[in-house]
C-alpha cells in the first residue's frame, strides 16, 4: 500500500481528534505530531484510540500494540513502526483520498450546501393541549414527551415556507435563477393542489426549473432528497423544501384521533443541495437509502370525517417498529460508509413523538444527547422534522452525522453528511 | 457482620474492594468504603495496600460498624466501613461456586439494570443511572484474550481484556484484577510478557470461567469537561470448576 509518512501520521492524529471528541475532550485542534500519546489520552482513551484504529486497520488492538512494540511514545513514533510493520488503515476515513488503494472510491451524492427553518410564532404549551384533550396537566408530556408545539393560526406557512426557502439560498450564494429544481415534501400541505408550482414563484425560480411534489409522510423529506440526487447531474441545483400544517386539518379533542393530532406541530424547513461545495456551510451528503414496508399501512392511517380528517395511530406498534427501522437505518448507512454507528458525531431522527429519539439513542447504544430532534418542543413535524432537528442543533460537533426517519406506509430513509470523498475497501 | 472477599482491583496505587455478605438465604453484594473518608470529595479513595498485606480473595472479613451509604446509581452496593478484621480462613471451592452463581447476570436482561452505553471501543453508564455495579457473567475461556501496552512517560503497563459481551458484541476491556496481574507481573516486566502470563493463566482455568463486571466511579480525564461516565471493567476472572483466589 503506497501510503506516505505524511499521510499516516495526518491519519493517526485525525483519529486521536476524534476520541478526544468522542469522550468530551477540551480540544478543537489537531495534536502536534511530537505529542507524546501520555499527554494526549487517558488509559481509557486509548483504548478507544487502539481499537478505532485496528478496525480501520482490519486488525485486532493487539495488533496495533505488537507493531508499536507495546510502547507509545509519539503520534510520529507510532506512524513509523506502523508503516515499518506494514499496518496501515485499509479504510482511510479520516486521511486523505491520496490513501487510494484499489478499493472502492466513493463520492458524496450531493451537497448539502445551506438549511433554514421558519416556525410559527404561536407556541401551545402542552397543558393548553392537556386541556383540550380533557386530560390532566402534563398528560401529554409523560405520554409523548411533547412540552409545546407551534402552530400557524392566521400567519401564512407558504410565505414562511419561501422565506425559509430565499434564507436557504443566500446562505448558499445560489441565485434563484441558478436552481434547477424544486422538491416539496408535506404530510399536511397547507395547500392541497400545486403547492410546488406556488412556492416556485414565491421564489422567483425560472419557468425551467423542475416543480415537484414529493409524499412520503414522515419520510418525505430524505425521500425528495434522494430523488434530487438523482436529478442534480441534470439541474445543477436542486432545493427542498418541507412545509407542514397539520394544525389546519386535524383537531385536538378529547378521543385517540383528537390525542394523536396533538402530536403534530406546525412548521417549515428549506435546504439547498448543490453537485459540488457551494457556501460557507456546505458538507457532503452520501446516497440516500429508501425503503418501505406497505403491507405496515394500517399502522397510520388518515381518514376523512366531513370536511376534516382524522389520524388514527396503532401508538405502541408504530412507535416500536419505527426505532427499531431507524436504529438499523443509522447502522446500515453508517456500515455502507466505512463507519460504526459509534464514530458518528451525531444522529438527526425523526421524531414521531418526543420520546422516540431516545428510543433509538437507546437501541443504539449512543448517548441521549447525541441524537437530535426537535419533536419534545415543536411536536412532530412530519417531512420537515429532520432539517428542523439539523439545522436547530447549533453548535454542531464536528464529524459525521446519520439522518434517518420512518413514516407512514411505512416508509423509511436515511443518509450520512459529513464524510467528505474517500477510498475504502469496505 | 461477615463479608466473603470476591472482588480486589487496582485502582492507581490503591485497590477496591467488594465482597458478598449473608442475605434472605443468598449473598447481597458490597462495596467497602473506608468511614474515615466519609468527608472527602470523592467516596472511592480506595483501600491502601499495607492495610491488606498477605490477605486474598474468598477470605472471611468482619466488618466493623458497617452503615449502608446513600446509593449513588449504579454505586448502589456501598457500605461505609471502621476497618475490615480478618477471620483468618477461606471459605471452600463449593461456595465460592455459589458466591459466583448468586451474582451471574441474567441472560436477557441488562447487566447493570440498564443499556450500556457505547463509546468507540467499550461501554459504559451515565452517573446515577443503572441498578447495580458489579455482576458476574460465564464466558468460554477461548474466547478471552488479553493484550497489553505502555505510554512512554506512564508507570504502569495497561492491561486489557478482549471478551465477547452480549449484546455489545467484542469489547477490549481495562483489566483490573489485582491477584492475576500481580501473577503477571512476577511473571513478567514486559507489556508481551504480562499478557503471555495472564492467557496462560486462562487457559488453565477450563473450559468457561467467570467473568467479574465492573462499573467504575464516574471519571474522566483531566482535559474533559462535564461529568465523567461510569466505565465498563473487569475486575476479576475466575475459574468456574475452581474459582481461584
Amino acid at each position: 500500500m503506497a501510503t506516505s509518512l505524511d499521510d499516516l501520521t495526518a491519519y493517526l492524529l485525525g483519529r486521536i481528534l476524534l476520541v478526544q471528541q468522542r469522550l468530551g475532550y477540551d480540544t478543537e485542534e489537531s495534536p502536534e505530531p511530537g505529542a507524546r500519546f501520555a499527554d494526549l489520552l487517558d488509559s481509557m482513551s486509548m483504548v478507544e484510540f487502539l481499537t478505532v484504529v485496528a478496525r480501520d486497520c482490519d486488525v485486532t488492538p493487539a495488533v496495533i500494540e505488537e507493531a508499536a512494540g507495546r510502547q507509545f511514545g509519539t503520534v510520529a513514533q507510532l506512524a513509523e513502526r506502523l508503516a515499518a510493520a506494514g499496518v496501515v488503515p485499509a479504510a482511510a476515513q479520516a486521511a486523505t483520498p491520496t490513501l487510494a488503494s484499489g478499493g472502492t472510491t466513493i463520492l458524496p451524492a450531493c451537497w448539502l450546501a445551506a438549511t433554514a427553518v421558519r416556525l410559527p410564532d404561536t407556541v401551545q404549551p402542552s397543558v393548553i393541549l392537556d386541556e383540550a384533550l380533557q386530560r390532566p396537566a402534563g398528560w401529554l408530556e409523560r405520554h409523548a414527551g411533547i412540552r409545546q408545539r407551534r402552530i400557524w393560526r392566521e400567519q401564512d406557512p407558504l410565505a414562511a415556507a419561501a422565506d425559509a426557502g430565499q434564507e436557504a439560498l443566500d446562505r448558499a450564494g445560489v441565485l434563484p435563477e441558478e436552481v434547477g429544481g424544486l422538491l416539496v415534501a408535506s404530510e399536511a400541505p397547507p395547500q392541497l393542489l400545486g403547492l410546488a408550482a406556488a412556492l416556485h414563484h414565491r421564489l422567483g425560480f425560472g419557468p425551467g426549473a423542475a416543480a415537484v411534489e414529493v409524499g412520503g409522510a414522515c419520510t418525505g423529506f430524505l425521500a425528495a432528497v434522494g430523488l434530487a440526487q438523482g436529478l442534480l447531474a441534470r439541474l445543477g441545483v436542486v432545493v427542498v423544501l418541507a412545509v407542514e400544517a397539520p394544525s389546519r386539518f386535524l383537531t385536538v379533542q378529547p378521543g385517540p384521533a383528537g390525542e394523536a393530532a396533538a402530536l403534530f406541530g406546525d412548521g417549515a424547513a428549506a435546504t439547498v443541495l448543490a453537485g459540488q461545495s457551494t457556501g460557507a456551510g456546505a458538507v457532503p451528503m452520501s446516497a440516500t437509502i429508501l425503503g418501505a414496508d406497505g403491507s405496515a399501512a394500517g399502522l397510520v392511517r388518515i381518514e376523512r370525517t366531513g370536511d376534516a380528517a382524522e389520524v388514527h395511530l396503532e401508538g405502541r406498534a408504530l412507535a416500536g417498529r419505527a426505532v427499531r427501522v431507524m436504529a438499523d437505518l443509522v447502522r446500515d448507512v453508517s456500515r455502507e460508509n466505512g463507519l460504526s454507528a459509534q464514530e458518528l458525531g451525531g444522529v438527526v431522527a425523526h421524531g414521531g413523538n418526543g420520546r422516540m429519539p431516545a428510543l433509538v439513542a437507546r437501541e443504539l447504544c449512543l448517548p441521549v444527547e447525541q441524537v437530535w430532534s426537535a419533536t419534545p418542543e415543536l411536536g412532530n413535524l412530519g417531512a420537515a422534522s429532520l432539517p428542523v432537528a439539523w439545522a436547530l442543533h447549533q453548535p454542531r460537533p464536528r464529524g459525521p452525522v446519520a439522518w434517518a426517519a420512518a413514516g407512514a406506509g411505512l416508509t423509511w430513509a436515511a443518509a450520512l453528511t459529513g464524510l467528505a470523498e474517500r477510498t475504502t475497501s469496505r | 457482620m461477615e463479608m466473603i472477599l470476591l472482588d480486589w482491583t487496582r485502582m492507581g496505587h490503591s485497590y477496591c474492594l467488594a465482597g458478598v455478605v449473608a442475605a434472605r438465604g443468598g449473598f447481597r453484594v458490597v462495596r467497602l468504603l473506608l468511614a474515615r473518608h466519609r468527608d472527602a470529595s470523592v467516596r472511592n479513595v480506595g483501600w491502601s495496600p499495607f492495610l491488606l498485606d498477605g490477605q486474598t480473595r474468598w477470605e472471611v472479613f468482619e466488618l466493623v460498624h458497617p452503615e449502608p451509604a446513600d446509593a449513588e446509581p449504579p454505586h448502589v452496593e456501598d457500605v461505609w466501613v471502621q476497618t475490615l478484621k480478618a477471620r483468618h480462613r477461606s471459605i471452600p471451592p463449593g461456595q465460592r461456586r455459589e458466591v459466583l452463581a448468586a451474582t451471574m447476570a441474567v441472560p436477557g436482561t441488562p447487566v447493570f439494570g440498564t443499556s450500556l452505553t457505547l463509546s468507540l471501543a467499550s461501554a459504559y453508564l451515565e452517573p446515577g443511572t443503572g441498578r447495580r455495579s458489579l455482576a458476574t457473567l460465564s464466558v468460554p475461556a477461548s474466547g478471552l484474550r488479553f493484550h497489553a501496552s505502555q505510554r512512554e512517560g506512564v508507570a504502569d503497563i495497561e492491561v486489557r481484556l478482549s471478551l465477547h459481551i452480549p449484546p455489545l458484541g467484542d469489547r477490549p476491556l481495562p483489566f483490573k484484577d489485582h491477584h492475576l496481574l500481580a501473577r503477571a507481573e512476577q511473571a513478567s516486566l514486559t507489556p508481551e510478557g504480562q499478557a503471555k502470563a495472564l492467557d496462560l493463566a486462562v487457559r488453565q482455568m477450563g473450559e468457561r470461567v467467570a467473568v467479574r463486571l465492573g462499573l467504575a466511579r464516574p471519571f474522566q480525564p483531566t482535559a474533559c469537561r462535564g461529568p465523567g461516565k461510569c466505565w465498563l471493567m473487569v475486575d476479576g476472572l475466575f475459574s468456574l470448576s475452581n474459582p481461584q483466589a
